[in-house]
């Protein structure tokens, strides 16, 4: 029932943005024929205004729907109703219910339903605040609904799938087919089909992080926001209002590039928590794909603000919003087509909703945009004069181009596979060009092109505020030396003592490193400094310069936490080194190290012990393991808990989550690599017999053991024998060769005249001691040394310094954007309202 | 523009490979499942050593200096990135391609169907 409701619901949200596109269309065109400035005709009755009232007549009830879709899916996921596809196959009884939210998102239904009603969000607040605009934009962003809801569609044409259901039944979902505990003998299913489907598949465990109730949702709105500034100049160049949209786009624009820049680090700091890239950014095609659109559209911020200042740059901006957009739509197709199946750690494969459904909406909305961009590129206006290079405008003009071309760079690498696929499409036959891929050292490969924009950038964001737009005088250039000098110094303090010495790929890019961290340096000093010498401490106008401030603290961050990284878990115990068939050490030193139970073991600074472990008894499978960490020199202890999930739900293998400890100035980072598989390798060892009287020492391979005592019915935590019972229990001291010693306790109890016995173990020396009988006055022991008992985990761990800076400067960054955006709002406000202000920007204020 | 192709490099087999020893490839691969990996944490668990065979049915020895990655057994192909050593391939990175990360693949759903034996 909640599904056909929902179900509805997704058709009628479907109805809906087809009508509010053609009502707002017409809308617009109808305005378009009355004039040559019709948007200042007030009439309340012409046929726009009646067409746009119709419109949003059909955006209210698209809202409504959409959130109807979502309560029911939701209604279905927290009350397991595992007859549903979708509930069985992300959820589970035993999903905490804070993670109920994330299985909306695990799904690619979900995540487009998302995307949807931030549409619908966006959408309410602009038909609220920005009528003058709202007929060409509300056209684009219901026109984007469209596509959407087609998304979830699930209608067979033939052969042609359109969408896919998220409220498709088991039972129909072409699941049950083949499997046959289902079906009744003759092949129908059985009624009783549902009491074998008691529970759902559950989340996958890499997703139960808090990170994952908060990043997706925070993202998509990033993803979504694009959209605004995209249907602004959309609306320029079709109504050929090609100056005017502006000032009103400017907030949003702004808006859009906070929260998809705070999305994107959301997603970082999930994988550092959470998966073991061993960091927060991989270079992972899906990372790229959300920070190429930012990126592009960072750069349509910045010459958006040359526009409004100096009137130049403005078919750039038209260029980087249609493109920040349709990048956002590649990105979409990229990670949900399955194209990147094999060069990312977590793509989609494309199943459910179709690859050329996705290439759809690349193109429908790519192509026009960009025609239209074409056809009118010539009317939109431009000034001829050359930007003179003290001028503010001129290296903001400098500094966007880069970071378009960062984008361009990045997105090109992400994009080989398919590149590969075209080329094999054209040339008929794959192997008449070598396919291609990114080499060696994927990390590096980016970072050493990157590395040189983020110099770039660094320099230009230090002395870009201090330059006037037109024309810097001298007397301004004079502020530039203190924080110029300033910010030297302390670039040069931090090279001199902070040892940054990354030297693994050569001495040059050491050097581009450094010279990085000099321009970070520098403009975190400079914008620091201009906050009070050129805003006079007003943080209100200060979001550009706060969110450069942020910058350099992110890119300073990210320089220092890469480059110093530290490894921990460096094999150096002696025992396993890498050595090849011919025992000669081959290679570098391995990152995994593997702690044995209760042994201390030497990692860089600390002593590490494998204390014990816990199974989460809520989760079934989920098993925490204890490790103590101790500074060599006595000033710090503590503990770190990483865990994994084992066998989760039928799937063979760990997935593991690390644990780290933080400090202010750094964090210490560690996670699981490998357990022992339990009983899956062949016990070659037996058990040997020893005699011992008590007193008596006996040896093995790495120590010896003493017959301490041997104590009849003991009573202790582990066994309780009473008066009734015989059992005996041997005391024995373990010496290692190592130093520690363990106590044994292996028992021999007789019932019914059988002797029965329970073997004892010492992990950390791989020993099984069993007590099996008596022979004269000796006690007879059975000892076995093997590899199987051994209690162990091997884990990588890493020291990452400034690790804070990065998560400060983000947060410092995106409030310089909404800072920003909420500025821009209210100049905004305050010259339409002011009279005599330019007339083209009165806004016309319709009621309806 | 060279700055950046040197980045590049090609997907090859291991035959292909072998004729360029010591440069670095790609190579697409599945595990050898009949053979098991080889590896000790004990004894080195920085060295995983098993066999694949590449989309030219070749079966070659591959050598991989780190720990063996968790969902190698269940991978339905690997992407081998490393440099061919002889009568070895030696792995600096792998990806692998798994049915359980893709949750909306139907085969991997079905495969966490209840069975007759489980569904109790």
């Amino acid at each position: 029932m909640p599904g056909k409701l929902g179900h509805f619901f997704l058709l009628l949200s479907l109805v809906c943005s087809v009508g509010a596109t053609v009502c707002y269309f017409l809308s617009v065109q109808t305005t378009r024929k009355m004039g040559s400035e019709p948007w200042q005709n007030l009439a309340l009755t012409s046929t726009d205004v009646q067409w746009k009232k119709l419109a949003r007549i059909f955006f209210f009830t698209e809202i409504i729907s959409v959130v109807a879709v979502f309560v029911f899916l939701f209604y279905i996921i927290s009350h397991h109703l595992f007859e549903y596809k979708y509930a069985w196959q992300h959820s589970s009884k035993s999903l905490e219910a804070r993670y109920l939210l994330s299985c909306f998102w695990e799904g690619q239904e979900g995540s487009f339903m998302l995307w949807s009603i931030w549409h619908c969000v966006l959408g309410g607040i602009f038909i609220w605040k920005e009528k003058e605009w709202e007929a060409p934009v509300m056209t684009v962003v219901a026109f984007a609904q469209i596509l959407l809801a087609t998304m979830l569609l699930g209608i067979h044409l033939g052969d042609w799938k359109i969408g896919s259901n998220p409220f498709v039944l088991m039972r129909n979902s072409g699941l049950l087919d083949a499997a046959p505990i289902f079906h009744n003998a003759d092949g129908t299913l059985r009624a009783d089909y549902l009491e074998s489907l008691k529970d759902g598949n559950d989340l996958n465990p890499l997703l139960q992080n808090y990170w994952m109730t908060i990043h997706p949702p925070v993202l998509f709105l990033g993803f979504a926001s694009t959209i605004i500034p995209f249907a602004f100049a959309i609306a320029g160049l079709w109504q050929k209002r090609f100056t005017e949209w502006t000032k009103a786009a400017l907030p949003w624009a702004l808006f859009s590039a906070g929260v998809l820049g705070l999305g994107i680090m959301m997603g970082a700091a999930w994988a550092y928590e959470s998966l073991n890239f061993g960091g927060y950014w991989a270079w992972d095609p899906v990372e790229n794909a959300s920070l190429v659109p930012w990126l592009v559209l960072v750069a349509g911020v910045h010459t958006l603000v040359i526009f409004r200042h100096t009137g130049n740059a403005l078919r750039t901006t038209y260029l980087f919003f249609i493109l920040a957009f349709v990048l956002v739509l590649y990105s979409t197709y990229l990670t949900r087509s399955g194209e990147l199946q094999d060069t990312s750690v977590h793509a989609f494969t494309g199943e459910g909703i179709t690859v050329w459904h996705l290439r759809v909406l690349l193109f429908i909305f790519m192509l026009p945009a960009i025609i239209l961009f074409i056809v009118r590129y010539k009317q939109i206006p431009f000034v001829a004069k050359e930007e003179e290079t003290s001028s503010r405008e001129f290296w903001m003009f400098v500094g966007s181009l880069v970071l378009f071309l960062a984008a361009l760079i990045i997105i090109g690498m992400t994009s080989i596979p398919v590149v590969n696929r075209i080329i094999a499409f054209f040339s008929g036959k794959e192997k008449l060009f070598q396919p291609l891929a990114v080499g060696d050292n994927v990390a590096y490969a980016y970072n050493r092109i990157q590395i040189f924009v983020a110099i770039i950038l660094g320099t230009f964001t230090g002395f870009g505020m201090y330059l006037k737009y037109k024309s810097t005088g001298k007397v301004f250039l004079k502020k530039l030396i203190v924080p110029t000098i300033a910010g030297l110094v302390v670039a040069a303090i931090i090279l001199a003592f902070g040892n940054i010495n990354y030297n693994e790929n050569g001495f040059g890019y050491m050097a581009a490193v450094w010279v990085a961290v000099v321009a970070a340096t520098y403009s975190l000093i400079a914008n620091g400094a201009y906050i009070f010498s050129g805003q006079k401490g007003k943080l209100k106008k200060a979001g550009g310069t706060i969110a450069h401030f942020g910058f350099a603290t992110l890119l300073l961050g990210i320089l220092v936490s890469s480059s110093k990284k530290e490894v921990l878990s460096y094999n150096t115990s002696g025992i396993f080194m890498p050595l090849d068939e011919k025992n000669k050490v081959v290679g570098n030193l391995g990152e995994n190290l593997t702690l044995i139970k209760g042994m201390q073991m030497d990692m860089g600074k600390y002593w590490v012990t494998y204390d014990r472990d816990s199974l989460d008894v809520s989760k079934g499978d989920k098993w925490f393991y204890y490790l103590n960490f101790k500074r060599k020199d006595g000033k710090d202890e503590f503990q770190l808990k990483p865990n994994a999930f084992v066998n989760h739900k039928g799937d063979m293998g760990l997935s593991a989550n690390p644990d780290a400890k933080h400090y202010l100035t750094y964090d210490i980072f560690t996670y699981i690599t490998s357990l022992p598989t339990k009983n899956s390798t062949e016990d070659t060892a037996t058990f040997k017999e020893r005699t011992a009287a008590v007193g008596d020492t006996i040896f093995y391979s790495k120590g010896f053991m003493t017959l301490d005592n041997v104590v009849v019915n003991p009573q202790n935590t582990k066994y309780n024998f009473t008066a009734a019972d015989t059992a005996l229990m041997a005391y024995i001291t373990v010496h290692s060769k190592e130093g520690p010693t363990y106590q044994s306790r292996p028992v021999l109890q007789v019932k019914n005249n059988q002797s029965q016995f329970f073997v004892d173990s010492v992990f950390s020396q791989n020993l099984a001691i069993a007590f099996t009988g008596f022979e004269d006055k000796k006690i007879k022991l059975q000892v076995k040394e093997s590899n199987s008992i051994l209690d162990f985990i091997t884990v990588k761990a890493y020291k990452f310094p400034f690790i804070n800076l990065v998560w400060l400067g983000t947060i410092i960054m995106v409030l310089g954007f909404f800072i920003s955006s909420v500025h821009r709002r209210e100049r905004k406000k305050m010259e339409s309202t002011r009279p005599g202000a330019k007339p083209q920007v009165v806004s016309r204020k319709v009621q309806v | 523009m060279s700055f950046f192709i040197k980045d590049l490099t090609t997907e090859e087999t291991f035959s292909t490979a072998q004729k360029k020893t010591g440069k670095f490839v790609v190579i697409k691969a599945k595990l050898d499942k009949a053979t098991p990996i080889e590896y000790d944490a004990v004894k080195n668990p920085n060295l995983t050593v098993f066999y694949a065979v590449d989309n030219s049915g070749q079966r070659r020895k591959v050598v991989y200096n780190n720990a063996k990655l968790t969902d190698m057994e269940r991978s339905e192909s690997l992407a081998l990135n490393g440099v061919m050593r002889g009568d070895y391939f030696e792995c600096k990175t792998i990806q692998t391609k798994c049915p359980s990360k893709y949750k909306d693949d139907p085969k991997a759903a079905q495969k966490n169907l209840p069975t007759a034996s489980n569904a109790k």
